[in-house]
């Protein structure tokens, strides 16, 4: 049984009533602990496919599988709980509140868990330092670089120890060095144990992962078309 | 034992964007201060108000032979609300109107009154007046009839001063409670007719109304004199009621203009009727006062203070519908995010009531804090422009804090209302842009 898998997912975005299908019967799974990228120019629907699979979006056809479990037969409130605990999410844009402190943006997850203010607190101390920025823990997220968000979100996204990580474009605003960084990041998230399913344009960066997957017009094939 | 989370973010938000909530919370702090000033001040009605009511309202005395205006008067809702109203009853007193006509062989007058009969009899008061030298100083008719009066009133103004000698003062009224006198004069025929002479005590029943409740009466009167052929004046059958209509309320302005006006307009309403219907109408304190003048002024001054509190109620809920959109339109990204993190939409949506319902608190507070302020600024600019009318602060703390609750629950209604509609939809919408 595959962590996440999806069947002949199909997603139609009706806007000014010209429809657009941005997924096309798109099926894929991803194993625990693998490593897979998927790679698309800008408007192949890989970032749909992401939101999708992420339960943040719902398709208008075919089926999505959280360990065997059909989610579309899940509640709001299930998939916010399976959101919380199972996924973790990592943006191009970072996606941080920057009135917040890194160490509040990183907690914020846990908050929502219910976790105990002080298993809270040494589980964000511990991510914090995970990605390096012990000595900006205090600081708003508005501040830093882009690396230094970008390594935020992901101690944010790893704060429930997710089953997997999802990331959409997450070098696209960062320096070649920064990118590397983070992908030795994911590299590591993967060797513990959770899955990273990340969509880039950069095939360098694709290259890190275990598995590349390619994306155009909305269809989805192993090989490059 | 689980931190809660709302009360986490609760916090956090108060901390972090602590100059939106500061913004927000001094607007809406004034508006409610003003609010609850507005609903605080009371008119005070002694003095110059009272005397204006007086003026408007206080007291009239109808006198008309149509049944159609005593009917008018029973049947006024007016007087029987507000008023404390003393009908007395002419029927069975010593002859009814037939009975005189008949005595003086004037059978043809009996009947129905038309409209040629009032245009007569008021071209023969007015002949009347002017030969006997005297002026009414009232308008009207009076209807033809024998040299047979009886008199009930009263008031030395009036023309029939000549043959009065009641103990009766101007603005008493008469109640089961009230002490006076009642002196009759009635015609020689009425005498022989009845037997009665000068110093005979005769009972006169009466109605005594006030407010819903009827009850009969009798009154004794003193027959003070018989008087002979040298009157020649036709008097009318008269009815003497008194009422009050500026009945002193204590309340919230609103309310209390709600019910001054509502007392004025039928106060207007059953001046109206009763001309319309025959009766002369005097004013007791101003007997030439058109009721027009004073009770417009006043009622524009009402309608002022209602008008203003109701544009600052608006504003309050304009206000505060903006404010919340504005902070969820703001906020969209940070509630997709806690989507992200795996708050739910319903749970993100009870994170915005919380944290607007926290911060009105805050403000209504203020603003109740902030109202004796205001309202002692608003005495002072009031009272300096508006000589007729004195404000005053409510002495009823009670009632401000139950107007701070029930403002409380109404924003909180709104708030709930305005969050929960398409906040899940909107929340997905700003999580895609976002994306």
């Amino acid at each position: 049984m595959s962590l996440l898998e999806c069947k002949g997912v199909t997603r139609i975005f009706d806007a000014n009533s010209a429809a657009f299908k941005a997924l096309d019967d798109v099926s894929m799974s991803i194993e625990e602990g693998e490593f897979v990228a998927i790679v698309g120019r800008s408007g192949s629907g890989k970032s749909t496919l992401l939101n999708v699979l992420g339960m943040l979006d719902v398709p208008d056809e075919g089926e999505v599988l959280f360990e065997g479990v059909n989610v579309s037969t899940m509640s709001d409130k299930e998939k916010s709980v399976l959101r919380n605990k199972s996924f973790g999410y990592v943006f191009q844009s970072f996606f941080l509140e920057p009135e917040y402190t890194v160490y509040e943006n990183v907690e914020m997850p846990l908050v929502i868990a219910g976790v105990k203010a002080s298993e809270r607190d040494e589980r964000t101390r511990e991510l914090i330092e995970l990605v390096g920025l012990n000595d900006r823990k205090d600081q708003k997220t508005k501040k830093l670089s882009g690396g230094e968000k970008q390594r935020t979100c992901i101690a944010r996204a790893l704060a429930c120890k997710p089953s997997i990580v999802l990331a959409d474009e997450p070098c696209g605003n960062l320096d070649s060095a920064n990118s590397a960084e983070i992908m030795k990041l994911f590299r590591v998230i993967a060797e513990q144990g959770s899955a990273v399913l990340m969509v880039t344009h950069n095939e360098d960066d694709a290259a890190k992962a275990d598995r590349i997957m390619y994306m155009k017009d909305g269809s989805l094939s192993d090989e490059r078309q | 034992m689980k931190d809660n989370k709302f009360l986490h973010f609760l916090k956090t938000e108060m901390r972090t964007q602590k100059t939106t909530w500061l913004i927000y919370t001094a607007i809406l702090a004034v508006l409610c201060a003003a609010l609850i000033s507005i609903v605080a001040l009371s008119v005070e009605v002694p003095d110059e108000l009272t005397e204006l009511a007086c003026d408007m309202t206080n007291q009239i005395t109808v006198e008309s032979t149509d049944p159609e205006v005593f009917r008018t008067l029973e049947n006024c809702p007016v007087v029987m609300e507000y008023m404390n109203l003393c009908y007395v009853d002419i029927e069975g007193l010593l002859l009814h109107e037939e009975d005189i006509l008949k005595i003086m062989g004037r059978e043809d007058l009996i009947g129905p009154l038309t409209d040629d009969d009032w245009t007569d009899a008021g071209n023969e008061a007015e002949g009347n007046n002017a030969d006997s030298g005297e002026d009414s100083g009232t308008e009207g008719f009076m209807l033809p009839m024998p040299d047979t009066f009886i008199m009930l009133n009263i008031d030395p103004e009036d023309y029939l001063i000549d043959y009065i000698n009641a103990s009766v003062t101007e603005g008493d009224m008469y109640t089961k409670d009230c002490n006076h006198e009642l002196y009759l004069w009635i015609s020689r025929d009425v005498a022989e007719y009845r037997g009665l002479h000068t110093g005979d005590v005769v009972t006169v029943p009466y109605n005594v109304y006030s407010g819903k409740k009827v009850s009969s009466e009798n009154m004794d009167c003193v027959i003070k004199g018989i008087l002979g052929d040298e009157v020649s004046e036709i008097f009318p059958i008269q009815c003497v009621m008194t009422y009050e209509v500026g009945r002193r309320i204590q309340g919230p302005i609103p309310f209390q203009a709600n019910v001054r006006v509502k007392s004025i307009l039928q106060y207007n309403n059953i001046v109206t009727k009763l001309r319309k219907a025959g009766g002369m109408v005097y004013f007791a304190y101003d007997p030439e006062m058109t009721e027009n003048d004073s009770i417009t002024g006043y009622i524009y001054i009402i309608y002022a203070l209602y008008g203003v509190c109701f544009l600052v109620l608006l504003m309050l809920v304009s206000v505060l519908v903006m404010l919340v959109r504005m902070y969820v339109s703001k906020r969209t990204r940070f509630f997709a995010m806690l989507r992200t993190a795996g708050m739910s939409g319903k749970d993100c949506s009870r994170l915005t009531r919380i944290l607007f319902v926290t911060s009105l608190t805050v403000a209504f507070a203020v603003g109740f804090g902030l109202s004796p302020v205001i309202v002692s600024l608003v005495n002072d600019v009031f009272n300096e422009q508006f000589i007729l009318c004195n404000l005053s602060s409510s002495p009823f703390a009670l009632r401000n804090l139950g107007l701070f609750v029930c403002l409380i629950a109404f924003t909180a209604v709104i708030v709930w209302i305005l969050t929960a509609k398409n906040r899940r939809s909107e929340i997905v919408e700003g999580l895609r842009r976002e994306l």
